[in-house]
């Protein structure tokens, strides 16, 4: 069926005007404002590429912080995923239960950043949190280490905060082992297959496209990870768990230095292109088996 | 190369839905048994079992004189062809052939010798390199058979493997088949619910239906002397024809009383229905379409019919005729035809048709037994 063009037009122009509202003009201004000196009572001044010489030279936060957001997002790739799709793997198998271990695992998920903030903070108070108590009750001693604003531990306190949360993942890749026709894996049980070779050599390659949508969930969400750091640590002790979006945060709204942070959600975004790609080509996203 | 001994195989699902019922077979080595019969009547859930995809509820089932109910299926030494090809998809028609011998440890020498023979049999060397995706349906299949033959299986398992195929590459396939089974010489076990398929590929036919076997015997025997109404019925295209008939004692002879006929029964038949004690009851006639001629036949009775249907098949024509209210459907070979008989053959024409009643069938009509069962039943 032909549709005339001013019809198509019609129907497309609310959604282009709100996406030109929303994204597009804010995303121009970003990118436009980061090559400015911004700052709050008016100075506005063009300092070309003055703020991206000054992060990635001279700006130990900022190193900080890129330093932490990278590692956040290579766990978050690897371990995160690595731990979700074993879960997955044995979901998949269906024995009694399964369905209410799916749901266990998706909680985390369906509550709010602020709520599991305040939770962490609860579980690892260093007098009252269950984490003290139990190391308290089996040796016998007082333990009161505070976890979250301690510099060796706050780093790791805050990773495990949503490292082993793999509700989602689970859900995408068990969808994607479902989905292989089970005439396959007869085939393969046939042929001679254990079900760890089964599951090596021909559901995970299978799954490979899922794999990459996971990996890229994973990543993506730790490039834009800020409540939970902000409702525990805030990034400290020191800078020890800041990362991009909280420094960013910090900058614009303590600093209110707007062009500064504005460069920081380019590299951000940069970043998080680069990301995407890369994961694309690691998957080959764009090839199907089937 | 095995015997496969299938005695008393039961299986029941989790919902106490029984969907085969005591089957007891004795495949000879190297033998081609054909399970054939509508969907639903148990025969790729007894061919699954033979598996050991689908647990045994009940019964013993062996192969090579070796009971493997508790076996796993990689332990059955045995191989499968699937309806949907099965391939695997990431892996090239190369791989998916070798994929079997390298869970074997087969060395690489010996894989690539191998998976290069099975291509060359199969005539599929040129795609060794492709994906599955890349492939037609048939030549899909042909991996998959190759995938199967690679390993030298014991029992070769085929489970509706030309369904997917259209009717041209199907009846190809089944011809490849035919060559294969006398290359690879194994015991081979091929479900489908087409009967030329059971007919052609068989050394020996079992036809089920709702979990029961119904007969087993070589395509021949089951054409010929069919066990009961539902084997006759479902063997031979077109159908065989069924008339409610009744079978009468005159002077100590068996006859039948069709229509407004009585049919004399040859002598064959009347020592049978003698040997089986028949009494005087109603029954079914069964007679197939080509066992009908067409015109008058001397010495037999005829009927009379107008022709409702002509389908021109080519070398024949199949008449549906009206004979008295009853549909009865004939084949007409072509080639003894004149032009304008041919022609008369048209809607509403009227026609004469005898039977040959050497070979009709009867059945009873409670049972829907065959009163007439081979001498020599398998």
């Amino acid at each position: 069926m032909k549709v005339k063009r001013w019809k198509l037009a019609t129907f497309l122009l609310p959604c282009l005007l709100l996406f030109g509202l929303i994204y597009l003009i804010p995303l121009i201004m970003v990118i436009v404002s980061s090559f400015f000196e911004w700052k709050a009572g008016g100075v506005f001044n063009f300092v070309g590429l003055q703020n991206y010489i000054n992060a990635f030279t001279n700006d130990p936060r900022m190193a900080r912080a890129l330093i932490n957001t990278g590692i956040w997002v290579l766990l978050q790739s690897t371990v995160h995923v690595g731990i979700g799709t074993v879960i997955a793997f044995m979901l998949s198998r269906k024995l009694r239960g399964w369905k209410v271990l799916r749901t266990i695992y998706m909680i985390p998920n369906v509550v709010s950043a602020a709520a599991l903030g305040v939770i962490f903070l609860n579980v690892f108070n260093p007098k009252y949190g269950i984490i003290n108590s139990f190391v308290s009750a089996i040796t016998g001693a007082p333990f009161e280490k505070n976890w979250f604003f301690e510099q060796n531990s706050a780093f790791m306190t805050v990773t495990w905060s949503w490292l082993l949360y793999t509700g989602m993942i689970i859900i995408v890749v068990l969808a994607g082992i479902l989905a292989i026709p089970e005439d396959i894996i007869e085939a393969a049980r046939i042929d001679g297959a254990t079900e760890m070779q089964i599951n090596l050599k021909v559901r995970l390659p299978l799954i490979r496209t899922v794999l990459g949508t996971g990996v890229i969930l994973a990543a993506t969400s730790m490039l834009r990870e800020f409540e939970l750091i902000y409702l525990t640590t805030n990034g400290g002790p020191g800078d020890t768990t800041l990362n991009l979006p909280l420094y960013l945060y910090k900058t614009s709204m303590t600093d209110n230095n707007y062009g500064y942070a504005n460069m920081m959600g380019v590299v951000l975004i940069v970043a998080g292109i680069i990301a995407v790609q890369a994961i694309n080509k690691l998957f080959r996203m764009n090839e199907s088996d089937y | 190369m095995a015997t496969v001994s299938l005695k008393g195989i039961k299986k029941v699902y989790d919902n106490q839905v029984t969907a085969v019922h005591d089957f007891d077979l004795e495949i000879q080595d190297k033998e081609f048994v054909v399970l054939v019969g509508p969907s639903g009547c148990g025969k790729s859930t007894t061919l699954r079992m033979v598996a050991g995809l689908e647990e045994i509820s009940e019964g013993e089932l062996q192969i090579d004189g070796r009971k493997v109910n508790d076996l796993a299926s990689k332990d059955r030494d045995i191989a499968m062809v699937f309806q949907n090809y099965a391939l695997y998809p990431h892996m090239t028609v190369y791989e998916n052939m070798a994929f079997p011998l390298k869970l074997r440890k087969t060395s690489k020498a010996e894989i690539d010798r191998r998976v290069r023979e099975a291509a060359e049999i199969l005539d599929i060397t040129e795609y060794l390199d492709r994906k599955p995706k890349a492939l037609s349906g048939g030549q899909r299949q042909r991996v998959a058979i190759g995938r199967a033959i690679v390993r030298e299986p014991k029992v070769l398992l085929m489970d509706e493997p030309l369904s997917n195929l259209d009717a041209k590459l199907r009846n190809q396939m089944r011809a490849e088949i035919i060559k294969l089974r006398h290359k690879i010489n194994t015991t081979f076990i091929y479900v489908t619910h087409d009967q030329t398929e059971a007919m052609t590929l068989g050394d020996r036919i079992v036809i089920m239906k709702d979990g029961f076997i119904q007969q087993i015997g070589t395509p021949q025997q089951v054409f010929d002397h069919p066990a009961n109404l539902f084997v006759a019925g479902f063997i031979g295209v077109p159908q065989m024809n069924f008339f409610d008939a009744q079978l009468v004692v005159r002077d100590n002879r068996y006859k039948v009383q069709l229509l407004d006929a009585e049919m004399e029964l040859n002598e064959a038949m009347q020592q049978r229905l003698r040997a089986a004690n028949a009494s005087e009851q109603p029954v079914t006639l069964g007679i197939r379409p080509e066992h009908i001629t067409y015109g008058a036949l001397a010495g037999q009775h005829s009927f009379e019919g107008t022709v409702d249907v002509s389908e021109m098949m080519g070398s024949e024509i199949h008449l549906h005729i009206n004979a008295g209210g009853r549909d009865v459907v004939l084949r007409v070979p072509t080639a003894e035809l004149a032009d304008e008989e041919r022609n008369s053959m048209c809607y509403g024409a009227k026609v004469r048709f005898a039977f040959r009643s050497d070979l009709i069938h009867l059945f009873d009509r409670e049972t829907g037994m065959n009163l007439l069962p081979a001498v020599d039943e398998t």
